[in-house]
């Protein structure tokens, strides 16, 4: 039976996000995020509160601090997740043709953050102060909403710059956040708590009705928000004016593996590249200062493994399908390359500046960085071997990629630590060289795999 | 009488463009081709017609190797379909059923990027063409309308002049001008280098001058693969006019293969060789108390008898009714 009551109102939303890729990404991240006081309890403030001495840092800052970060980040992607399942229907004409799809869908919104500003709030009221509390809240509400709208928002640069240049700062400086935001709210906490909320959903109807109406006017998600986003497709190139790039000067015809291979670097386009990088540069970054560096590592590989360099498929090539396999396997290699030195150069750069590195948000030095990124560039061909499927869209990548990315990033996270045990702590010398075998063992399998597949399978999907 | 829509397994000839022998191709729990025997010689212009979802995309990616059968071969120049080198590949123009190219690309640019992959490509010809279909070369492909999303897909397919040209669906997104200009400039394409082409679409009124030969899928078997005229031949609509007396219910004279009509009139698609067809009018007009005015089937209304039941039974007749 049809209903239009509210009451059915949040299945709209919660249809749309309830798959399981989108649980678990969420599910990750909730491990991530609240790792301190789920996997260690109170210990984990005990392990904050030691590193604090050590490191010589106030042990309440840095848990108000992390609260925040909380209070910002797991918003902000679940926000960002349900996000990309909501666009999914506002981008489509159809949309329009659905009863009051905009009020359902914001009903779930509300629906979802009111437990999510809850969880967030008493998390940081167990283990700071109101205000911290407080605080942590309001961010959660304004960060789910820019999450939400993080894939619309890209149409309005004026908005979004802004908004990106906060979180930013949030991310990384998070007592400056504070310090902005502590002295009003705790002039007035109810009524910003509940400012929040309103301005918070508010900005959700709004965003979600213009955005869905460039959907209507056929537009779709612009190039702008693409690159903005964070499952950004395709991006317009930055040679895109310059015709000679696509010829060939002395006009001669693509033979050799390299010449495909080039053609596959302009099929990705330079910029999409050229943003990998940057994109691969700041979540290193992240990874130093949030999270467990491997975990995001990972994602980095993730990014390279959907976004990587390949041939598009959406023209015709005449090639044989072991042409094919020999291209694709090196276009995954020159991306592994491309990943260990964007990495190694990050890393490096902040080990020069002595920058502090975080584990589970708590300050740690005792992850050896370079034994992780050779165990991520080890088993980088499991995360890009559904690339073998051809070019796919984000959503179907997301669903075909989570289980060889978890895959990967648990074996990463292993591997290194996994084989110290195994051998008595050989030192570092000796477990980079066997992970480096390991890497060449895996790049020869890859290579056998490849072209196994290519021999077998069809190279388009069905309609 | 030679039955046209023998679905027999035919004799591989030399001058065979492609061949598929006993293809099945399934998806899962889907049988998209079945059984599937058929060869193109040189030189011919096949029309491949059937339903929505009948398996034509699939068997025209089969000739190009993107996809591999099930079971049985199917080959293409002579050489298997999964082993398909960039010579072979040369050899053949493709035009995709809603082909999205690299919507990032200007037109020119996409032209000058695609005259990369080939030896033969010729440039005054692709420049030729895109004139003639008022292609802009200046615009950008993502910004291109469907329709000359397909213009510039089959000035791709022709330009490094292929010897095979299979079209998916050129067609559909094409307004009537257009279309008659593509339908001439394949035409002009096909007498000065007696390629093969394999069209697929539903516009059976536009591509029915030019074709010379019919492959009709349904469900992923084939139903017709015969010679146009020949095929044309072998059927006749016939408008049936009672003389007072209702006409009969249901028909169940052999060779009529599909009756419409009500009490008064009805149109039969009678199946048979010329004569035993007048035999059939005779003994027809003396039994009942009718007259019989017979027509020549255009491909438009030779469809419904190819694609669905070619022995219409007398009940669904009477539910036409």
């Amino acid at each position: 039976m049809r209903s239009d009551s509210l009451l059915a109102a949040p299945n709209t939303l919660f249809r749309l996000c309830v798959r399981w890729y989108a649980l678990a990404a969420v599910w990750f991240m909730l491990m991530a995020t609240f790792s301190p006081a789920l996997f260690l309890g109170d210990d984990g403030f005990d392990v904050l509160a030691g590193q604090a001495l050590t490191s010589g840092r106030d042990a309440t800052l840095l848990a108000r601090q992390l609260m925040l970060q909380i209070g910002v980040t797991l918003p902000l992607v679940i926000g960002a997740l349900v996000s990309g399942a909501a666009t999914e229907l506002l981008r489509t004409p159809m949309s329009w043709t659905l009863p009051r799809v905009r009020r359902r869908m914001l009903s779930g919104h509300a629906l979802l953050l009111l437990p999510l500003t809850v969880v967030v709030g008493y998390g940081a009221l167990a283990r700071t102060d109101v205000h911290t509390a407080v605080v942590a809240a309001c961010a959660a509400t304004f960060w789910y909403a820019v999450g939400v709208n993080w894939l619309t928002m890209g149409h309005r640069p004026v908005v979004s710059y802004p908004v990106i240049c906060v979180a930013i700062i949030a991310l990384f400086r998070p007592s400056w956040y504070a310090a902005a935001m502590a002295p009003t709210v705790a002039s007035w906490p109810i009524t910003i708590a509940v400012g929040a909320l309103v301005s918070a959903l508010g900005l959700g109807l709004l965003l979600q009705h213009t955005g869905a109406a460039s959907g209507r006017a056929a537009v779709g998600v612009g190039m702008r928000t693409q690159r903005l986003g964070l499952v950004g497709v395709t991006i317009g190139p930055a040679f895109g004016r310059r015709t000679a790039v696509f010829s060939r000067a002395d006009g001669s015809v693509r033979h050799t593996l390299t010449d495909w291979v080039e053609a596959a670097f302009i099929e990705s386009s330079w910029s999409t590249r050229a943003g990998l990088l940057g994109r691969g540069a700041i979540l290193t970054l992240l990874s130093t200062f949030l999270y467990v560096a491997n975990g995001q590592i990972g994602i980095l590989g993730f990014s390279f493994a959907q976004h990587g360099l390949q041939l598009s498929g959406q023209v015709v090539y005449p090639l044989s399908r072991p042409e094919r396999a020999n291209i694709q396997f090196l276009c995954c290699l020159i991306d592994v390359v491309i990943l260990g030195v964007v990495t190694t150069a990050v890393m490096t750069a902040l080990e020069m500046l002595h920058v502090p590195r975080t584990l589970m948000g708590v300050p740690s030095t005792s992850v050896d960085w370079r034994l992780d990124l050779m165990a991520v560039l080890a088993l980088a061909p499991i995360a890009q071997w559904f690339r073998a499927l051809g070019p796919l869209t984000v959503g179907r990548a997301m669903t075909v990629a989570i289980v060889p990315m978890t895959l990967m990033m648990v074996g990463a996270l292993m591997l290194p630590r996994g084989l110290d045990a195994l051998l008595g702590h050989p030192g570092r010398g000796v477990l980079l060289l066997i992970l480096v075998a390991i890497g060449v063992g895996m790049q020869v399998l890859h290579y056998v795999a490849l072209h196994y597949v290519y021999a077998r399978r069809d190279l388009v999907r069905s309609i | 009488m030679r039955d046209v829509t023998s679905r027999d397994t035919p004799m591989l000839t030399a001058e065979s463009v492609l061949s598929f022998t006993h293809v099945h191709k399934s998806f899962k729990s889907t049988t998209a081709l079945s059984d599937v025997s058929l060869e193109v010689p040189r030189g011919t212009i096949v029309g491949l017609v059937g339903r929505n979802g009948c398996g034509k995309t699939t068997l025209l990616h089969h000739v190009t190797g993107l996809m591999l059968p099930t079971s049985g071969t199917c080959t293409t120049f002579g050489v298997s379909t999964n082993a398909l080198g960039a010579r072979e590949h040369a050899r053949m123009g493709v035009v995709h059923q809603h082909a999205k190219l690299l919507g990032w690309m200007r037109v020119e640019q996409l032209l000058q990027y695609i005259a990369t992959f080939y030896e033969s490509w010729d440039v005054s010809l692709s420049q030729q063409l895109t004139d003639r279909l008022q292609l802009s070369r200046d615009g950008k492909v993502a910004e291109l309308s469907p329709g000359n999303v397909q213009k510039l897909s089959l000035v791709l397919a022709l330009s490094h002049r292929p010897e095979l040209l299979l079209l998916d669906e050129p067609l559909s997104d094409l307004d009537p001008t257009a279309r008659q200009d593509v339908l001439a400039i394949l035409l002009e394409y096909f007498s000065a280098r007696e390629c093969t082409i394999v069209i697929s679409s539903h516009l059976l009124h536009d591509i029915e001058p030019m074709v010379n030969r019919i492959i009709c899928l349904e469900q992923g078997r084939v139903t017709a693969n015969a010679d146009l005229d020949t095929l044309k031949e072998s059927y006749a609509e016939w408008i049936v006019t009672t003389r007072g007396t209702p006409l009969p219910l249901s028909w169940s004279e052999p060779g009529i293969v599909r009756a419409q009509g009500d009490a008064s009139q009805a149109r039969l698609i009678v199946r048979g060789e010329l004569a035993t067809r007048e035999s059939l009018r005779v003994s027809m007009a003396s039994r009942y108390d009718i007259d019989i005015e017979s027509r020549a089937l255009n491909l438009e209304r030779l469809f419904p008898v190819l694609t669905g039941d070619r022995t219409t039974p007398p009940e669904r007749a009477h539910a036409i009714r």
